[in-house]
């Protein structure tokens, strides 16, 4: 089996260190996220998710550990021209990314990413106008000033400079809040294309757990600090209980599931998808009337 | 990235000190950089300096923490003692070229100014160190309280300063986020020609420009909606007591002061 793409190996993150201030954000992180795929990352607030996605950037250095990232290696002593070869291949979209938004128009805005990792202006707009269209912006939203835009649009042209980059990783880091749910649909499932197309490994990072169960083929779930079940997200919303004391809510389809489960109904797998719920439901009331 | 420099900062480890109400703390502070300048000879520095350390040992703040926070700014201080070591002149030559010379009033100078420096930064963490933001704009809204009198905007100038403290951790936090998106978007801060890295700046800037005047937007309606209409009448909600601590404090910096005096007629 070919390495994961990228591998945890014994992470540890210390915020201060050697100061009254110190915080243990993270600590004996071992995770491997295989090529190709799309992992969703959820925990409590303060669980280490975001500090997670910082280092897998080499945006901070681990105390201890190292990240593998293909053949480049992050650890506490890397040097910047390697972060920067890591960084090429990533793109983060952070939350409310549309504060990173700075350019007088839309499409040199877009185009500061590509630029920025050494392409040159004319590519670096073709790339722009790629991934404006990936997106969904109008082709003559190009030479408006970004700020002219609505919230959605705004989203939408960040999105775009991250994606202009042509990354290899996505990280989404809670991409849909503050969306309303068509905008929310229309984000997830534009992530889900380019895993899909274009065979982006994705990682999904957020407190929606219907996204997580909907889109991604492992979960890995943190809870203070410590990653605490990395599974496929059938086997994570398997026990509520479990959910519960790991600060986790189950999504609506699944809860559902549960308490069908009370009424003599059994599910195996549990269904995540609405679909997959109404699926199982007919087959078992099928079986009955027979 | 500022993460070392420990002036401004408050750190809450409950001391003596802490509990200090914030009017004396400020007044003491200031007094005492006053009192800095009376400072003539070495005798004069050790008491000023043994003092400092005993307020520094008595907020319970680790002492390694202490030098750690503040030797960034030692940098600086020292910068300017050797241009004032280079640049004034009396007493013995030592060195000459040029312009430059090193002398003894110079180098006399130079340590007595790096004292005095060294002493003011450490009094001034201290007091930020132990004092709450808040607590500061309230007492320089309390010392300010007679000039409302003169129809000086007292309320007005002290709810900016709150309000301007208030949103430092905020704005911080802000440009570290800008910082992490436009790093993830290939800027590399802090390295290349000046223009190159002056030139970084504008991708952080202009975003944190626009959130803070969104912030500022938000705030004021935020008041308005909750009927804001200016300070007039309106009460308090944190309280500021004297208590016998802080009369005793004054005690203490009074008499500080009389053996400082002794020391510099006595020698």
């Amino acid at each position: 089996m070919a390495l994961p793409k990228i591998e945890f190996k014994q992470v540890a993150f210390t915020y201060q260190p050697n100061t009254p201030f110190a915080v243990k954000a993270l600590d004996h992180i071992n995770l491997e996220i295989p090529e190709n795929s799309y992992t969703a990352i959820v925990g409590h607030t303060g669980s280490g998710k975001s500090t997670i996605i910082q280092l897998l950037d080499g945006l901070l250095l681990p105390t201890s550990g190292s990240i593998r990232v293909d053949e480049n290696v992050i650890s506490a002593t890397s040097s910047n021209a390697q972060l920067g070869r890591i960084r090429s291949q990533i793109g983060i979209v952070f939350q409310f990314p549309e504060a990173q938004l700075f350019e007088e128009t839309v499409l040199k805005d877009i185009a500061f990413g590509p630029q920025n990792f050494g392409k040159s202006e004319e590519e670096a707009f073709a790339l722009a106008r790629e991934a404006m269209q990936l997106v969904g912006l109008d082709a003559d939203l190009a030479e408006r000033s970004p700020f002219e835009l609505s919230g959605g649009q705004m989203r939408r042209v960040a999105i775009a400079g991250v994606l202009a980059m042509k990354p290899s990783i996505l990280i989404l880091d809670e991409p849909t809040a503050g969306l309303d749910p068509r905008g929310q649909r229309e984000t997830m499932q534009l992530f889900e294309r380019l895993h899909v197309d274009q065979h982006v490994t994705v990682i999904l990072v957020t407190h929606q757990m219907e996204d997580a169960a909907q889109y991604a083929d492992q979960i890995a779930v943190m809870n203070g600090g410590q990653l605490v079940k990395v599974a496929e997200p059938a086997q994570i919303f398997a026990n509520p209980q479990w959910l519960k004391d790991n600060h986790l809510t189950v999504p609506k389809t699944t809860q559902m599931a549960h308490e069908l489960e009370r009424g003599g109904f059994t599910f195996n797998p549990y269904p995540l998808t609405l679909e997959q719920l109404a699926v199982q439901i007919k087959r078992q009331l099928e079986s009955r009337t027979q | 990235m500022f993460s070392k420099v420990l002036f401004g900062r408050f750190v809450p480890t409950n001391s003596l000190i802490h509990r200090l109400d914030p009017r004396a703390k400020l007044v003491l502070s200031l007094y005492f950089i006053v009192i800095i300048f009376m400072a003539n000879s070495w005798q004069t520095y050790a008491w000023l300096a043994a003092f400092t350390l005993g307020v520094i040992l008595s907020t319970k703040v680790p002492l390694k923490f202490f030098w750690d926070g503040i030797r960034p700014l030692v940098w600086i201080i020292l910068f300017t003692v050797i241009l004032q070591i280079f640049f004034s002149s009396g007493g013995h030559v030592y060195w000459a070229w040029g312009i430059l010379s090193v002398t003894q009033f110079g180098l006399v100078n130079g340590v007595y100014i790096f004292c005095r420096f060294l002493l003011i930064i450490c009094m001034s963490t201290v007091l930020t160190l132990t004092t709450q933001p808040l607590m500061i704009a309230d007492a320089v809204e309390a010392l300010l309280k007679p000039l409302a009198k003169l129809k000086v905007p007292v309320y007005e100038l002290a709810l900016m300063l709150s309000i301007a403290l208030r949103f430092v951790p905020t704005l911080m936090d802000e440009s570290q986020k800008i910082m992490n998106a436009q790093r993830a978007r290939g800027v590399n801060f802090g390295t290349g020609s000046l223009i190159k890295r002056v030139r970084s700046l504008i991708p952080i800037l202009i975003p944190l420009f626009i959130s803070a005047f969104n912030r500022a937007e938000d705030l004021a309606t935020a008041m308005e909606a909750r009927g804001y209409s200016g300070g007039e009448g309106r009460s308090k909600y944190r309280l500021l007591h004297w208590h016998r601590a802080d009369t005793v404090a004054c005690v203490v910096m009074l008499g500080v002061t009389l053996i400082l005096f002794e020391l510099r007629y006595l020698a």
